[in-house]
């Protein structure tokens, strides 16, 4: 019997959702067959767009048996979540083994990227928001805030990311994205059409990693 | 991102200006967090950053030409300033502080008058006439007036500056032209000096030409047809002068950008800029039912690339700069940078205890309070309107009463917004009874008493309640007879007038507007315009 839907939010991804309702693990859900359709329409589950209807099922008691007077151990498959970035200056070298500084809401990590520019950091399950502090730059890091390749706030938060969109993530195609858009595509050996079709879509999903 | 709009103009004249851009608050980063997929990841590339900007208008260059002018030289200590300033800044911080000069590239534009090609030289070799100056390096020039019809031009204009080319023989790499074109470069930009490596790096990144791809104002087509049909084009040539210029940006300390990144190419390659041009460029360039401009937000540019770079700044705008009307006096200086109107009005004068009426042609203009002024144009003639008060009030004492006001020299006559007639004297205000002397200084007064601010009643001459308002133009207190407590005068602020040798001719221009029309033996005596520092008497 299908329970309650959730509707999501701009920076909802699984994992978070999954806390929300108290599941350990997000996949029950994105797994389960009452969100088979969404499953195929979002097969990155940490790519939502704000709207989708999510089924969160019923939690099943597990029923382990065990001997009384035993000690039982039992594990629970924890999420782990990641960040993952690549980041890369103006002529798209990697910033390589730099140190960096993580300002998560309960947490604050220093690190450095690895020598491919990959900052590569285990975070609590359900950030939301950030600051990142590297070289001199400070960056404002929106967790789960990133959607889908084929919408338009998608493709201007990939954009922006890149360096080739500087304005705002509104899902309106105005000049600044459509100059961006053709920026990107030459850059990149496509049609200058300014139209994100199919294959700009993929190209930028190619560039930026997801 | 909302950028913080704070633009920071540094210097602003006919020639040219600079200023900062406005800077961008912190990158947001859109990202999604990653589960068990190790493969995916977001990337964030950190684009190059623009920190301020610096325009030579077409007035510094000549016509049709690379040369650049005496008027430049007012814009490269504007520049010089404005990089000071920014070094001086940078090194206060700390990532910048081993390496804080802001690299520089340089844009030459052309407005669409002529083919493409022809205006792609052309903005190039003002870019790098402009790059020579700065790096002081006359081997560029060299370059810039190679060709033989146009090294023959700078041995010419060269010659008639003073600076002896040798003879004009079209060979821009003899020594007495070499020579000539170093001392010439040296006085346009005396202090300030910068190498090759201060700049963006790189001759394809150093200095370019946009041809007309780029222009900042459009004409509308009503207009662009108007100017086709006159066989005249001086009109339409001085419309499009704000799209003649070359723009400077001045980019963030230790950019680099890599030459495969730079997609501006050096004439003659037009198909280089064409690949980076909007796929609809032809309607952004096309003449369209009203006037455009870009920065009122009209898509003028051809250019993506520039585009991005130009976005932001405040320079990239059609620059209307009010040169200064200059009064000069006797005895003491008013300056205007404000558009006037014309018009005529019949003022009453007395000859001998009678009253007649008489035709004056007044300026009058709006002051940025919205105080409406006005001006007897002909007061400059004969005898001065203000001569004429001088000779009736200067050094008469005004009012028996409480206070009496001693008036030492009239400075002008205005008339206000509700028809008052205002005087801007020195007087000096003293207490009757005990001779102290309670305020010295410039004031405005009038013969009926004004609403709103600051007036006393010092008395009456000839049966006339004269009210004083006590604003002292520059300082000065007065004693309040109210609360009995000295207080500072409203001050009324006034310009500080600076040398402005480019503007001369403009106003040379307004002084015969002025004078329109009238004849007289001492027109040049009362009227003199100049565009000097204020020395004048005060």
């Amino acid at each position: 019997m299908a329970g309650k839907i959730h509707i999501v939010k701009q920076g909802d991804y699984f994992a978070k959702i999954a806390k929300k309702y108290g599941f350990s693990n997000w996949r029950t859900i994105y797994n389960h067959a009452d969100n088979a359709e969404l499953k195929q329409k979002r097969p990155d589950p940490n790519i939502l767009y704000p709207g989708d209807k999510i089924v969160i099922p019923n939690k099943t008691t597990k029923e382990d048996s065990g001997g009384t007077g035993q000690r039982h151990r039992f594990r629970f498959k924890s999420d782990d979540l990641w960040l993952r970035i690549v980041l890369k200056d103006n002529n798209n070298k990697p910033i390589a083994n730099t140190p960096y500084q993580l300002n998560l809401e309960r947490q604050t990590i220093e690190g450095q990227t690895d020598g491919d520019g990959l900052l590569e950091q285990q975070i609590a399950p359900d950030a939301a928001e950030g600051y990142l502090l590297i070289q001199h730059r400070e960056f404002l890091l929106k967790i789960g805030h990133l959607d889908p390749i084929d919408t338009i706030t998608g493709v201007q938060a990939r954009l922006k990311n890149l360096g080739y969109y500087g304005g705002e993530v509104d899902g309106v195609k105005g000049k600044q994205t459509l100059s961006a858009i053709e920026e990107f595509q030459c850059d990149h050996g496509l049609t200058v059409d300014g139209i994100a079709g199919p294959n700009t879509q993929s190209k930028l999903k190619e560039i930026h990693g997801c | 991102m909302a950028v913080d709009n704070e633009n920071k103009v540094g210097h602003e004249s006919e020639g040219g200006m600079s200023a900062e851009h406005p800077i961008t608050a912190l990158k947001e980063l859109h990202v999604a967090p990653s589960t068990s997929k190790k493969d995916t990841h977001t990337t964030a590339r950190s684009e190059f950053q623009i920190v301020a900007c610096w325009k030579a208008e077409d007035i510094c260059f000549d016509f049709d030409e690379a040369f650049v002018k005496k008027e430049a030289e007012i814009q490269f200590k504007a520049l010089r300033d404005l990089y000071e300033k920014l070094v001086k800044r940078f090194k206060m911080i700390s990532y910048y502080q081993d390496s804080p000069k802001p690299p520089i590239s340089i844009f030459g534009h052309a407005d669409p008058v002529g083919d493409c090609p022809y205006n792609k030289t052309l903005s190039e070799r003002r870019a790098k006439a402009v790059y020579g100056v700065l790096t002081r390096d006359v081997e560029v020039w060299a370059e810039v007036f190679a060709k033989k019809k146009h090294a023959r031009y700078l041995q010419d204009r060269l010659n008639g500056l003073g600076h002896n080319p040798g003879t004009v023989d079209g060979n821009v790499q003899k020594a007495e032209t070499k020579s000539a074109i170093r001392k010439y470069i040296k006085d346009l930009c005396p202090d300030f000096v910068l190498q090759p490596r201060d700049f963006l790096g790189g001759s394809k990144q150093t200095f370019q030409g946009c041809s007309e791809f780029n222009p900042i104002l459009i004409f509308s087509e009503t207009e662009a047809n108007k100017f086709k049909k006159d066989p005249d084009k001086t009109d339409r040539n001085k419309e499009n002068q704000p799209n003649r210029r070359v723009v400077a940006f001045l980019f963030e300390p230790k950019t680099t950008i890599e030459s495969g990144l730079w997609p501006c190419p050096q004439e003659p390659d037009i198909q280089g800029c064409k690949d980076r041009f909007y796929t609809k460029w032809q309607k952004r360039l096309s003449f369209q039912a009203k006037r455009r401009e870009y920065d009122q937000g009209d898509e003028t540019f051809a250019c993506r690339f520039y585009d991005r770079l130009a976005d932001m700044s405040p320079c990239e705008a059609v620059h209307l700069f009010l040169p200064p009307i200059r009064l000069v006096f006797e005895w003491t200086t008013w300056e205007f940078h404000i558009p006037f109107r014309k018009f005529e009005k019949k003022i009453k004068y007395y000859s001998e205890g009678i009253p007649y009426w008489e035709t004056r042609n007044m300026i009058e203009w709006t002051d940025e309070s919205g105080h409406t002024h006005s001006l007897v144009k002909d007061a400059f003639a004969q005898h001065s309107e203000l001569e004429q008060i001088e000779r009736r009030r200067g050094g008469k004492t005004f009012g028996k009463g409480k206070y009496t006001t001693h008036v030492v020299k009239t400075h002008l006559l205005i008339t206000k917004k509700d028809g008052q007639t205002w005087y801007i004297v020195t007087a000096v205000v003293i207490d009757t009874k005990t001779k102290q002397k309670l305020f010295q200084g410039k004031i405005e007064a009038a013969h009926l008493y004004d609403i709103g601010g600051t007036w006393v009643k010092t008395g009456g001459a000839g049966g006339i309640k004269v009210w004083r308002k006590l604003e002292a133009v520059k300082g000065g207190e007065w004693l309040d007879p109210r609360t009995g407590k000295l207080t500072p005068s409203e001050k009324l602020e006034r310009k500080e007038v600076k040398s402005r040798p480019d503007i001369e001719s403009k106003i040379r221009d307004l002084h015969k507007q002025l004078c329109e029309g009238y004849r007289h033996r001492n027109i040049n005596r009362r009227l003199e315009i100049q565009a000097l520092p204020v020395s004048a008497g005060k």
